[in-house]
Order: C-alpha cells, then structure tokens, then sequence
C-alpha cells in the first residue's frame, strides 16, 4: 500500500515546479524610488543677463552618466521649492514652487505662502509660469511670462569637487588633498531647474535668505 | 420595462455561459508576439553597458575612486537583474566590500550590500548589513524598507509589521509595495491587491516608466493568485507597454497560456524565446513541468536534469535552493532535500522553509516528522497553494482525512497558480479520501 | 451571482482598457488641495555633508530653518572642532561658536544690489554663482586659521573650475554632457 502511494506521488515531480511563477519571494524590489527627491545643489545669483533679475537654480539626482541621462525623469509627485525670506527671520516670506507633469514643468509665483514650514500647498496667486521640460540632447526649452524665465531638465552639473579624496581625509586614509585634484562630478549630468525672476517681485531688503526644499505629495 | 429585463437576463447568461465554459483561451499571441523579440533587451543591455563603461573609465583615472566604485557596484547588480548572470552580483558585492573597508560606516554602502545579500538569499548576512546601517542612522526611511524585507522574508511577520507600521506612508511607492507584500504573506490576498493597486497608481502618477512596469508586473502576478486569469494576463501586457523587455511579464503569460488555457505549445515558445535571450535556469523548471503535462518524459528528465545543473552553479549561491531541494524530494534524494532544507529553514525561517522540510521528511519515508514540522511551522500561517497542497497528502498518509480533504479542496481553489498537473494530483488524491 | 456580476465587470473593463493616457487631468488646474511634505533642503553648499553627522541628516532635513540652529549649532560646533581641533578663528575673523552657530542656520544669503558671489576676495556671502569655487572657501574658513594660511594640505581640494563652461545666456548652466 505504502509503496503504491509512493509510486503514485513519484509522478508529482509537479511539486517541484509549483510556484515558480508565483514563488512567495517575487522579483526583488526596485531601488529605492524617493531619491527622486534628493537635492544635490544650490544656487542663487543675479542674471547675468539683466542685473534686475535674480536666477535661482536647484539641482536633483546626481551623477547621471550620459548614457543615464535620457532616462532621468523629474517625479511627478514632487514640488520643488525655493523659498525667500526678505526679513531675516529664517521663515519663508515668499516661495517660488514648481511642479511637473505630462513633459511640462509650472513656476508658480513668487508669492506668499498660506503656511510654512515643512507642509505646502501649490500656491497659485502668483500665477504661473510653464515651460516644456527639455529632452536629452535636444536645444533648452525655456518658457517666460511676467518678466520670468524657467528652464527645466537634464545639464551638465556645474558643482565642482574632490568629494573622493575629501572623504579619505575624513575617513583617515589621507592626510591632505591632491594638486591637481580630481572632479568628482566632472562629465556628469544632473536634473536642473532655473527659474530667472526680476528682483522687484522678491521684496525691498537688500539682503535675503534663501534656500531650497524638495516635497512630496501627500 | 419587460424588454429591458428580457435583455438582462439575456447577458446574465450569456456571461454565465462564458463562466461556465470549461476553459477559455486567455492569451492571444496577436497580443504580445511583437515582445517575443530580442531587441528590447539589446537596447537595455546596450544601455546599461555604456554606463557601465562611463564608470569604469571615470575609475581608470581615478583609482580607489569610493564615489565611482558605488556607482559601479549599483550597475553592476542592475545587470545581474537584467541578464540574470550572478557574476554580476559577485562583482558588485566585491566593489562594495572594498568601499565598506576603506570608508566604513556609509549608509549607502551598508544598504547595497544589504539589497545585494538578499538577492543572493543570504538573509541573516543582509540582517547584519542593514542593522548597522539603522544604527548609523541616516536615510532611517530606506533602512527600515530592507529590514523589512529581509524579516518578511524570513517569516518574522509582527516584526515586519512593526518595522512598516513606523514608516507608513500612502505616498511612498517604496512603502506601499512593501504593505502590499505583507498582507499577502499573512493571508489577505485581497487586501493585498487592493494596496498593490494604491501602489501603481501611484507609480503612474509619479511619472516612472520602469517603477510604473514593475508594480503592474507585480499586480499582475497577484491577480493570478486570486485566481483572476484575464486581469492578471491585461495587466502584464500593459506592464509590457511601459518595458517591453519585462521577462517577467513575459513569463507570466506563458504561464497563462500552459495552465489557463491549456496551450502547452505556446507557452513552450514563449519559454524558448524567454531562454535565448536570458538564458537562466528558472525557464527549465518552467519547461519541465510542461513535458510532464504532456507526459513527455524524456523531455521532462532533460529540463530537470538540466535545472539542476545550471541552478547548481556555485556562482547562483542559495538563489536555487528551494527549488533545488523540491527536485532533490521527487527524484530520490531525500536525504539531500533533507539537508538543503535545514539549510533554508536556518537561512530563512519561513513557514515555506518549513514547509520544504516537511516535505522532505515525509519524501524520506517519515510521514509522522513531517507532520509534526507542519503542525508546528506551517499549517496555519501560510496559504501558500504549494504548502496547502503538501499539507494535505501528509495530513491524509497520517490518516487524517477530514483535515486532508479539507487542505487539498483549499489548495484546488489556487489550481491555476499550481498549475494542471498539481490540480489533477490533487483531485486524483481527493477521490481517494 | 456575485461572480458572475464581477466577471461582467472584469470584462467591460477589459473592453474598456486602456494605458495611462486615458487619464489625463486638466494640465492647467493644480491639484489645490494637495498637500506637500518636506524631504529634502539646501542653502550653503556642502554644509549638511560637512557639519551634520550621519545619524542627524534626516533631522537636519527635514528641520525648517528657522529651527536648526537651536538643534543643531552646539554640533557643528562639536564638529569643526573634531575636524580642525587647532581652530581658533578663521579668515573671517569668526571664532568656533560665531562661525558655527552662522552655518546651521542652513540658509544662503543672497544681496539684490550688486555682485552676488560666494566669496571673491571682496564680497562674502552675497549669493552663489555658478563658477564660484565654494568647496575651497569652505575649506579655507574650516583649516586655514586666521590667516588663512594654515592646515595647507586641507584647504584646497584644487579642483578650482567646473569642466564645462557655463552658458552666458539663460539657462546659463552648460547642455549635459
């Protein structure tokens, strides 16, 4: 008896292929996907083009290859915003927000915002200012209205370091920096946006604090 | 008001007619005949070379770069996801070791060797990696993603909820599919998918094209658990439209076309072409299966021994273990089945661990040790089909019936996910009861 | 029945389906009752990777500024003077405390009158431009002591030049590479 059972499973090898498709540990997770949201860098200066406007620059997902660069997309689940405090108590008194979505990047402002901090709302009584996000390899769309510029998509990445050889020194494998130094981030690319706005919508103090916030939607 | 109801009833049978039918064809080839072509994956293997030697060349003029070795070792095992070749694997874990030498306590490096190990399915080695990354502190987020993986896969599920239950968040992708798996593995299939669903869209809303194929991929796979055939088969193609080089999808509708449809010939082509591009050992397991559905036994010994072979392979580590260990049951050897299971239960104390080990034991000729281990490990906290259907032959070779018939009717209800050989053990054993 | 209702369902959806595109919103009304929570900010290049240690990044983040400098000025102090324990002033004349209680409040001063640059010999802390060598001034202030001649090995990455020049028109940052 115990034998004829025996032989009778013997034909389920089945057993062996059960779950293959299914199998409870299914294909691995992707990377981590909220590094979409990561700044990598900062910029604030006044156009060079028109000394009565002020251009500010924030950069996302660092260190695109080339070859990695057509693929880079800005998530659409995230706001990027540059905020302006014109009376130098670190709070925000003006933000310039953007978003993107379909192949289009939206300036909103600059305008106050209804709440600051770590939570925002797309603040849409500066009106808003849109651009086509500009592919890989094609000229750089740049959208303009109400005396603002926005440009939005992939660059070279203008930071500039030895961000290796820093980190020997920190981490006790070197003492001292190399003449010449090695770029780190040289022949990379980055996810740019810039936005060029006259200095005459960001208030009266001739010196402002300002700094860049990346936010998901919630 | 008469002609509306005539109508309604007409459509109700109509549909029932459908339902009741006993099988219908579900995969069209029309449908995805031009993804059963190699170029989508050239182009990607195309691609993912020349990042890769964007970065080697950045590291020939800058040896010992860490920044660039990482960038390396992230390709790297990108590539051993693409061509499935575990080389690559190997190669990104030695660049990250290197890395974790010379400039130690960097969370990143901890979390990729983490995400390394566990592909690997070196599970107690990737607890260690992420644990001191969650020490260390930074991208806690992320940290506690992998630890999460790693205790659900090694069966811990209060702790995987805990770990999750700090960073819940609906608008985190990353959060979300991680929900989605563990109300599966506690059972709740739907609930599953209902957070799998909350995932893609917000996948789709976030602009993705690969997060967008992956999550309709693994959407796809779960309404293939529920038994929903068409969705299941919808939603690989559209995960194809978003990757047409998406293996996985492709896999997906071969098993579609083989269990649902019965159409052996055209899943064994879309296995063939699946192997010539991505020649790795899991499409052999696939193909046997089939042979033995179409009792073509020598077919069926030539993809098993050739599984074996290939899955063998120092290089794939313990990636082929469990499946190893079945094949090792069926083909008269238990008592290395016996072994590799004590292996995996120690790697990954998951009931399915427990549920190979029961399986072995019983293979060998110890049907009451492998209830014991059932009872224990097993019955009760997982519905996987595979474990509900071992679960009932060992509960009726120890003579308990009513719980056998029981476990074998739960285990029929997953009879598309077990396949038409399984189904027709099953009900074969059922009779018998 | 209840199946049977389902499946019907299943297959005017199927009939129905279609890819993303199928849901397009208005592009020009934003979603006005979406909420947005902070991960990530910058002012100061650099600052976050230098001063915050690892376990204080997520904090350091997610702290609006007007807040981090109460939370985190008595680390960065701890902190450049674990990275330059000689540290007496610097170039500016700022010693630990001045300068360090200035840079965790993570923000770029930026003047609306005249050159904004990082530091050019005459102006300090006017804004950011693109070719400005940040990571050296940085490092100068850090190592260099009052002088700004100490420490020379840690003062100059000599990295002094982006690798591409940067456009004179806007959007002024060079085409990728």
């Amino acid at each position: 008896m115990k034998k004829k059972h025996l032989l009778l499973t013997a034909l389920i090898l089945l057993a062996t292929t059960v779950g293959i498709v299914w199998a409870a540990d299914h294909i691995d997770a992707p990377g981590v996907t909220s590094t979409t949201s990561d700044i990598t860098d900062f910029y604030a200066f006044q156009s060079p083009e028109n000394p009565e406007n002020m251009v500010f620059v924030a950069n996302l997902q660092g260190l695109l290859a080339p070859a990695a660069t057509a693929d880079a997309r800005f998530d659409e689940q995230v706001m990027v915003e540059f905020n302006i405090d014109n009376n130098g108590d670190a709070v925000e008194d003006l933000v310039i927000q953007a978003t993107f979505k379909d192949g289009m990047a939206r300036v909103y402002g600059p305008a106050a915002p209804s709440e600051t901090g770590l939570v925002s709302r797309v603040e849409t009584d500066g009106g808003m200012v849109e651009a086509g996000i500009t592919s890989y390899g094609e000229p750089a769309i740049i959208g303009s209205d109400k005396g603002m510029k926005v440009f939005a998509g992939p660059r070279d990445d203008p930071f500039f370091f030895d961000f290796a050889q820093y980190s020997e020194i920190i981490a006790g494998n070197a003492s001292s920096f190399n003449n010449p130094g090695s770029d780190t981030f040289a022949g990379t690319n980055v996810l740019s946006l810039v936005v060029e706005v006259p200095k005459s919508m960001l208030g009266s103090a001739s010196t402002l604090n300002t700094w860049v916030e990346s936010k998901r939607k919630i | 008001m008469k002609n509306i109801a005539f109508i309604t009833a007409s459509i109700l049978i109509l549909m029932a007619a459908f339902l009741l039918a006993p099988q219908y064809q579900v995969a069209h080839r029309a449908d995805y005949e031009h993804y059963l072509n190699a170029t989508p994956l050239q182009k990607k293997q195309k691609a993912l070379s020349s990042r890769i030697a964007f970065w080697e060349e950045k590291l020939k003029t800058a040896p010992g770069n860490f920044v660039f070795q990482k960038k390396l070792a992230s390709l790297y095992s990108a590539n051993f996801k693409l061509s499935g070749e575990a080389a690559w694997l190997h190669r990104s874990d030695s660049l990250l070791q290197r890395v974790n030498q010379r400039i130690p306590g960097q969370v990143g490096t901890l979390q990729s060797l983490a995400a390394n190990a566990i592909s690997r399915h070196g599970f107690r080695e990737a607890e260690s990696y992420i644990r001191r990354a969650m020490d260390i502190g930074q991208n806690k987020f992320t940290s506690s993603l992998v630890l999460a993986d790693v205790a659900l896969e090694r069966g811990q599920l209060l702790e995987t909820k805990l770990l999750l239950r700090d960073i819940a968040s609906d608008s985190h992708f990353d959060y979300l599919i991680r929900e989605a798996k563990l109300h599966d593995q506690s059972g709740d299939l739907d609930e599953a998918v209902r957070t799998m669903e909350k995932a893609t869209a917000l996948a789709k809303a976030s602009g993705s094209p690969p997060i967008i194929n992956w999550s309709l991929s693994n959407l796809a796979d779960m309404y293939g658990h529920q038994g929903r055939v068409r969705k299941s088969y919808e939603t690989y193609l559209e995960a194809l439209h978003y990757n047409p080089a998406d293996f996985h999808a492709l896999k997906g509708i071969a098993w579609i076309a083989y269990s649902n449809d019965k159409n052996a010939e055209e899943a064994k082509n879309i296995l063939h072409f699946l192997q010539s591009v991505r020649p790795v050992p899991e499409y052999n397991l696939l193909l046997a299966e089939i042979a033995d559905y179409e009792k073509d036994s020598i077919a069926g010994e030539k993809y098993k021994q050739r599984f074996i072979r290939e899955a063998s392979r120092k290089t794939y580590g313990n990636m082929y273990k469990s499946y190893l260990c079945k094949m090792k049951s069926e083909g008269g050897y238990p008592s290395e089945a016996m072994k590799i299971a004590r292996e995996e239960v120690r790697e990954r104390p998951h009931p399915m661990s427990y549920n190979l080990l029961a399986w072995a034991a019983f293979r060998s000729g110890k049907p009451t040790e492998a209830l014991n281990i059932l009872e224990a490990h097993v019955i009760g906290r997982t519905a996987e089909p595979d474990a509900l259907f071992h679960s009932g032959i060992i509960l009726k070779e120890n003579g308990k019936k009513q719980a056998a018939r029981k476990m074998l009717n739960a285990a029929l209800e997953a009879s598309f996910e077990l396949g038409p050989v399984v189904t027709a053990e099953i009900e074969g054993q059922l009779k018998q009861l | 029945m209840k199946n049977i209702l389902r499946t019907g369902i299943l297959i005017l959806a199927t009939m129905a389906l279609c890819f993303t595109s199928c849901d397009e919103d208005d592009p020009m009304t934003p979603a006005d009752d979406s909420r947005y929570m902070q991960e990530d900010q910058m002012g100061r290049p650099a600052i976050n990777t230098v001063f915050v240690d690892a376990g204080d990044k997520d904090a350091f983040n997610t702290t609006t500024p007007s807040k981090q400098g109460a939370a985190f000025a008595d680390k960065f102090q701890s902190k450049l003077l674990a990275l330059n324990p000689g540290y007496s002033t610097n170039a500016l004349g700022l010693d630990a405390e001045t300068f360090t209680s200035v840079l965790a409040t993570d923000v770029l001063t930026v003047a609306t009158e005249g050159k904004t640059t990082f530091f050019d010999g005459n102006n300090v802390l006017t804004g950011r431009a693109l070719s400005d060598d940040v990571v050296s001034v940085e490092l100068l202030l850090i190592f260099g002591g009052p002088e700004g001649t100490g420490n020379p090995g840690l003062t100059d990455d000599h990295v002094d030049a982006n690798d591409k020049a940067f456009l004179n028109s806007f959007p002024y940052l060079a085409t990728p590479h």
